[in-house]
């Protein structure tokens, strides 16, 4: 019994990992590198934006926007490599 | 009472029938089987309807011709327009769908139904198909007893199937059988007169078994059997397409405006329909003969050419309605209006919604929304504002106006806009479709807490509201300017959640994850004011635990927002990739960068 479940499970997870590394893995890392392209543009523009910024608090709020998307961008790359070494994306 | 009555009359006819003849319970048995059957095929096919179908119909129903065929390509599949017409209903209520599409949903669904006819009339009278019904039945039964839920629906369709075909072979053995007792035919009544009686009968027929699947199956069989005349049997397919729309009717019946719309434009147009079919009955005829002898069908094959002739008037029906499809929503949306009451009432929420799992899911997404535009007004209007006020002074960068300050009853904006709707939806969850194995039961979960922290942020609001006003006029203008900043705090971020909701794209994760950020920063500002105005003595003790109780206030209001704000339009908005949802900062995420030494202000 313990076998026949256990040829089940491993089976299952055949398929899966399969399924993973057939279908949603190159799409989602797809999607991951047009999400850090955009970033990595946006931060670009704010780099600018605010080399030019005279007012202090628009100033500082530009600063948070680009710390936010330094955050999001080194999140991106993490989830990136774990993407790219067969790992899906976690659930949110 | 009235319906007692009409079961009542229903069993004393079907009594006197079986008593006076034996082939009478036959067609009746067969009657029953057949609908049984279709009970089965419904069932079959709503098994596989979490998902699939709905994926289908979300992505092609953007313009009239793709809903036109998702409409006739469905019906034809599933045998029944019941069933399409009843989900269609259910994501016009939850929003999934405009008014316009349903339409065309429905009038799509009335060409496919008419494929019923030339199964019938094709198939079921040439081959014996109660030899493929038994197989069928026996197959299906043991797949129903299976535990997988695709297995049981797969046992459904084929023991619906099989009913199907075994409620055709008894109707036809009956009707067989009885023309040797009794000549129906010689009821046949010509000329119009007959197809006003006819007419009435096909419409009472589909009315009683709720099916004009059903009444095209007797009135086929009836035809080849030679118990009623082929003018006649005319009259009765077109008294049935008019009855079929008392299904629509009965399931809109607990749908929401939308839903009782789109049955009133499937009633006008089948009466439309049966109208024209009725006044030009005598071309139409001569139509379907020219068709049927150039298709190579007999000219005593009646069954195939009632199948034509069904076919050529449903199709006749929406070449003329479909230009009128615009006219006709719009005419729908002004004489069917929507009711005004005193509390507020859920707009998307109906049972009709919460009978599969992505309608509901889109249902209670849509009612959240609405809660949540409403409970931003409130905790706007607790601060002294309005959005409009807020959306202006964010965009000018106007320090906020306290002089204006009018007196809100934050408790009966409470019961009358949030408290109905919130419960409708907590209610609407506990009642839909939606179980924990369900890969919807996620967004459910969410979409819960999301309404919490809705009811939670007006719930803050009110008990800061007291102070707002009490300390909006003080003549200590440090307590003024302590109370400004909390109200500023929450304007901003108000007026952010509005950029990011009216944005939707990739741009709102930053801008969410910014205002998260920023909220922590000013908390931290905000605190370290107040501290510096206690210690400075420039206020009372009892302002010092106002301000301080009302600061947390503050910012549980605008942490609750920002959740809010980021279930409904960022982290579980299906609109965006999971990569691009994934980006996001947690909060430990954002502390780290809030607390990095060049972001210490």
């Amino acid at each position: 019994m313990s076998m026949q479940s256990d040829f089940r499970d491993s089976l299952k997870k055949a398929f899966k990992g399969l399924k993973k590394k057939t279908r949603k893995i190159p799409k989602q890392a797809d999607d991951l590198r047009e999400v850090l392209l955009l970033l990595k543009q946006r931060e670009k523009i704010l780099q600018h934006k605010l080399n030019h910024e005279k007012d202090s608090v628009k100033a500082q709020r530009i600063r948070n926007e680009i710390e936010i998307i330094h955050g999001q961008r080194e999140k991106g790359l993490r989830l990136l490599r774990g993407v790219n070494e067969g790992e899906a994306l976690p659930p949110l | 009472m009235s319906q007692r009555l009409f079961l009542a009359a229903i069993f004393l006819i079907l009594g006197y029938g079986f008593w006076i003849s034996p082939e009478f319970k036959y067609i009746s048995a067969g009657v029953a089987i057949f609908l049984f059957g279709m009970l089965f095929l419904e069932e079959g096919f709503q098994s596989f309807s979490g998902g699939l179908l709905q994926r289908i119909l979300h992505k092609s129903t953007n313009n009239l011709a793709k809903s036109l065929t998702f409409g006739l390509v469905t019906t034809a599949l599933v045998q029944s327009s019941s069933l399409v017409s009843v989900i269609t209903i259910s994501f016009l209520s939850s929003g999934l769908l405009s008014l316009a599409a349903g339409i065309g949903i429905v009038f799509g669904a009335n060409l496919g139904t008419t494929t019923g006819a030339w199964l019938i009339a094709g198939l079921g009278l040439k081959v014996n198909i109660a030899a493929y019904a038994m197989p069928m039945l026996v197959f299906g039964v043991v797949l129903a007893f299976q535990k997988s839920k695709k297995l049981k629906g797969v046992g459904s369709i084929l023991a619906g199937l099989g009913f199907l075909f075994l409620g055709i072979h008894y109707m036809k053995e009956g009707f067989e059988t009885f023309k040797d007792t009794i000549e129906l035919a010689q009821f046949a009544l010509p000329g119009y007169a007959g197809v006003f009686v006819y007419g009435a009968i096909g419409i009472v027929a589909t009315v009683i078994m709720q099916s004009s699947h059903a009444t095209m199956v007797i009135i086929i069989t009836a035809l080849a059997a030679g118990q009623i005349t082929y003018e006649n049997a005319l009259a009765l397919a077109i008294g049935a397409n008019v009855g079929t729309t008392v299904t629509a009717i009965i399931g809109a019946m607990s749908a929401n405006i939308q839903g009782k719309r789109l049955a009133a434009a499937h009633l006008v147009f089948n009466l439309a329909t049966g109208l024209i079919a009725i006044l030009f009955i005598y071309q139409l005829a001569w139509l379907v003969e020219a068709i049927s002898r150039s298709v190579g069908i007999a000219s005593d094959d009646y069954a195939l050419k009632l199948a034509v002739f069904h076919t050529v008037f449903n199709l006749l029906g929406i070449v003329l309605m479909v230009p009128f499809i615009n006219y006709l929503v719009v005419f729908l949306e002004r004489v069917m209006g929507e009711v005004k009451t005193a509390l507020d009432q859920p707009k998307y929420l109906d049972a009709a919604a919460g009978k599969y799992p992505d309608s509901a899911v889109n249902a209670v997404r849509n009612e959240t929304n609405r809660l949540y535009i409403k409970g931003l007004k409130i905790v706007a209007k607790g601060i002294g504002l309005s959005l409009g006020d807020i959306h202006t002074q964010h965009t000018r960068q106007t320090p906020i106006q306290t002089a204006q300050f009018d007196d809100v009853d934050i408790d009966q904006q409470y019961e009358r806009h949030i408290k109905p709707i919130f419960s409708a939806i907590i209610l609407f969850m506990s009642q839909s479709s939606v179980s924990s194995q369900d890969k919807q039961f996620g967004d459910f979960h969410w979409l819960r807490v999301a309404n919490k922290q809705i009811v939670d942020a007006v719930k803050d609001v009110k008990h800061m509201h007291k102070n707002i006003l009490r300390y909006a006029n003080a003549h200590n203008s440090e307590i003024r300017r302590g109370y400004d900043l909390l109200r500023l705090q929450i304007a901003n971020t108000v007026a952010a959640i509005e950029l990011i909701r009216s944005t939707e794209d990739n741009s709102s994760v930053i801008m969410l994850d910014q205002l998260k950020l920023e909220l922590l920063h000013h908390d931290r500002n905000i605190n370290a004011e107040i501290e510096q105005m206690i210690r400075s003595g420039k206020i009372s003790a009892n302002m010092a635990t106002s301000l301080i109780n009302d600061s947390a206030y503050t910012y549980n209001i605008c942490d609750q927002l920002i959740q809010v704000c980021e279930t409904l339009y960022v982290i579980h908005n299906p609109n965006f990739t999971l990569a691009q949802r994934s980006v996001a900062l947690d909060d430990d995420e954002i502390l780290k960068i809030i607390d990095k030494p060049e972001q210490r202000p």
